[in-house]
């Protein structure tokens, strides 16, 4: 299972300092998350994608991912449009499709794809290793990010040991339907990994006491805050404040 | 099962904040380092289970089961849900990063409240009595999972009644499969790994 396909590279964004990448990511994220103004979200969403273009991800990717979250949010906007066509059909003098109804389904469509191409092109482009280094300067607790950490490092343990299990099971004919046989087929499965899952975790743990672990998962990958990483972070705060203080004065 | 980036009005993003926060803090400060280990393999497990996909019908609907893990987790569900959602968003984009507060609150609080009153009895002798408790933790983690989503959908915009009614309704036959799934995993854990169900009833 390879998930980190987008932290491989060397734009100027992979080789920017992740902390700054983290700040940037979280102001433009909230401030697109929590503001009301439709022209907050338009300047971060063009922000965001300066930033893709920065980051030289590959375009077919990107779109693949924006394409899920865009489906999901197709419902709600259909169920938009749908109550006002139900009103419109127990009241005739409601319109078929409200004004209000089109803006707050556009705007939904602006923070949601803002804070997602942001979220590929910043968070995506730093690796897991990289992201728990540098929360790890951002003082998030210790405990949380050896919990982040070993949990990374077993979803590609528990994802083979879940794809020999579907490989066996289908070699075997097995083909899922909607009745007991199949959910039983199902639980089984889970419960032999929930027992690799349960034994692994005690073998890990047995592992952590023998190398005399006190807390601290040492992290080889190392950064330093550059110049150009400092006028990035700066940019970027000038750009979200000017445009928070602008329309919201 | 959670809801995406910018949908959800402020207050409500603001709201699940700041109840994610203390709750992540005090679950990290009860939780023993040897405990860790089961913790954070289960948050893995909790990401590895969603590409399960059931057919329900003519359609399908990926597994959450996340009354398993209030069950093996007790409070650790919390951070285990929140790294595990965290990863979802990371990798697929599904959620968010500025609702994961909510979203772990959503999928966190129903499995730890049913574990909570219900694990104790997955200890009868009698198979009968097991296996309705282990349906009802499952059922009742998702069920209540889907309420407090519609719930919080509806609340964040009014005008989002359809979506919330639709999501509920659509979602409630997945519960009775969550249920059953459950319930037979820990009947095959009761079979082949009785101790499992030892961790179950006293997660720490």
């Amino acid at each position: 299972m390879h998930i980190e396909e987008f932290s491989e590279g060397t734009s100027p964004i992979h080789r920017c300092d992740p902390r700054v990448k983290i700040i940037i990511f979280l102001y433009l994220a909230f401030s697109t998350a929590l503001t009301s103004k439709w022209q907050i979200s338009v300047l971060n969403f063009l922000y965001a994608l300066l930033i893709l273009f920065l980051s030289n991800l590959p375009w077919r990717g990107v779109f693949k991912r924006l394409f899920w979250a865009n489906v999901f949010l197709s419902f709600i906007l259909i169920s938009l449009i749908m109550a006002d066509l139900l009103e419109f059909f127990a009241n005739k003098d409601s319109p078929p499709i409200k004004r209000e109804s089109l803006a707050l389904g556009s705007h939904l469509i602006l923070k949601l794809n803002g804070i997602l191409i942001a979220f590929l092109s910043l968070l995506g482009t730093t690796s897991i290793s990289q992201l728990v280094h540098a929360l790890n300067h951002l003082k998030i607790p210790p405990k949380f990010l050896l919990l982040l950490f070993l949990s990374y490092r077993y979803l590609t343990y528990l994802h083979l040991e879940y794809d020999k299990m579907r490989m066996s099971i289908l070699a075997r004919g097995f083909s899922p339907k909607t009745n007991l046989w199949t959910f039983k087929t199902y639980a089984y499965s889970l419960g032999i990994l929930l027992v690799k899952t349960l034994r692994r975790s005690e073998e890990l743990y047995l592992a952590l006491l023998a190398r005399n672990f006190k807390g601290v998962y040492p992290l080889l990958e190392h950064f330093a805050m550059r110049r150009g990483d400092l006028v990035f972070l700066a940019i970027s705060m000038l750009i979200f404040n000017l445009s928070l203080w602008w329309f919201h004065r | 099962m959670h809801i995406s980036e910018g949908v959800l009005s402020p207050g409500i993003v603001i709201v699940g904040w700041l109840g994610v926060i203390p709750i992540l803090a005090f679950s990290l400060k009860t939780i023993k380092s040897h405990q860790l280990p089961r913790i954070a393999l289960f948050s893995s497990l909790f990401f590895v289970i969603s590409f399960i996909h059931v057919p329900l019908g003519p359609t399908s609907a990926h597994l959450s089961l996340n009354g398993l893990l209030g069950l093996f987790l007790g409070i650790g569900v919390f951070p285990a849900l929140f790294i595990a959602l965290l990863f979802q968003a990371l990798f697929f984009q599904y959620g968010g990063i500025t609702v994961l507060g909510i979203n772990t609150l959503i999928m966190g609080i129903p499995p730890y409240l049913s574990s909570l009153f219900l694990a104790q009895r997955l200890n009868s002798s009698r198979k009968a009595v097991t296996f309705v408790s282990a349906l009802a933790i499952g059922s009742f983690s998702f069920l209540g999972s889907v309420i407090l989503l519609s719930l919080i959908t509806y609340l964040s915009n009014p005008k989002f009644y359809l979506f919330s009614g639709v999501l509920f309704i659509t979602q409630v036959p997945m519960a009775l499969v969550e249920g059953l799934i459950t319930a037979f995993t820990v009947m095959f854990l009761k079979q082949t790994y009785p101790e499992a169900l030892n961790l179950a009833r006293h997660p720490y």
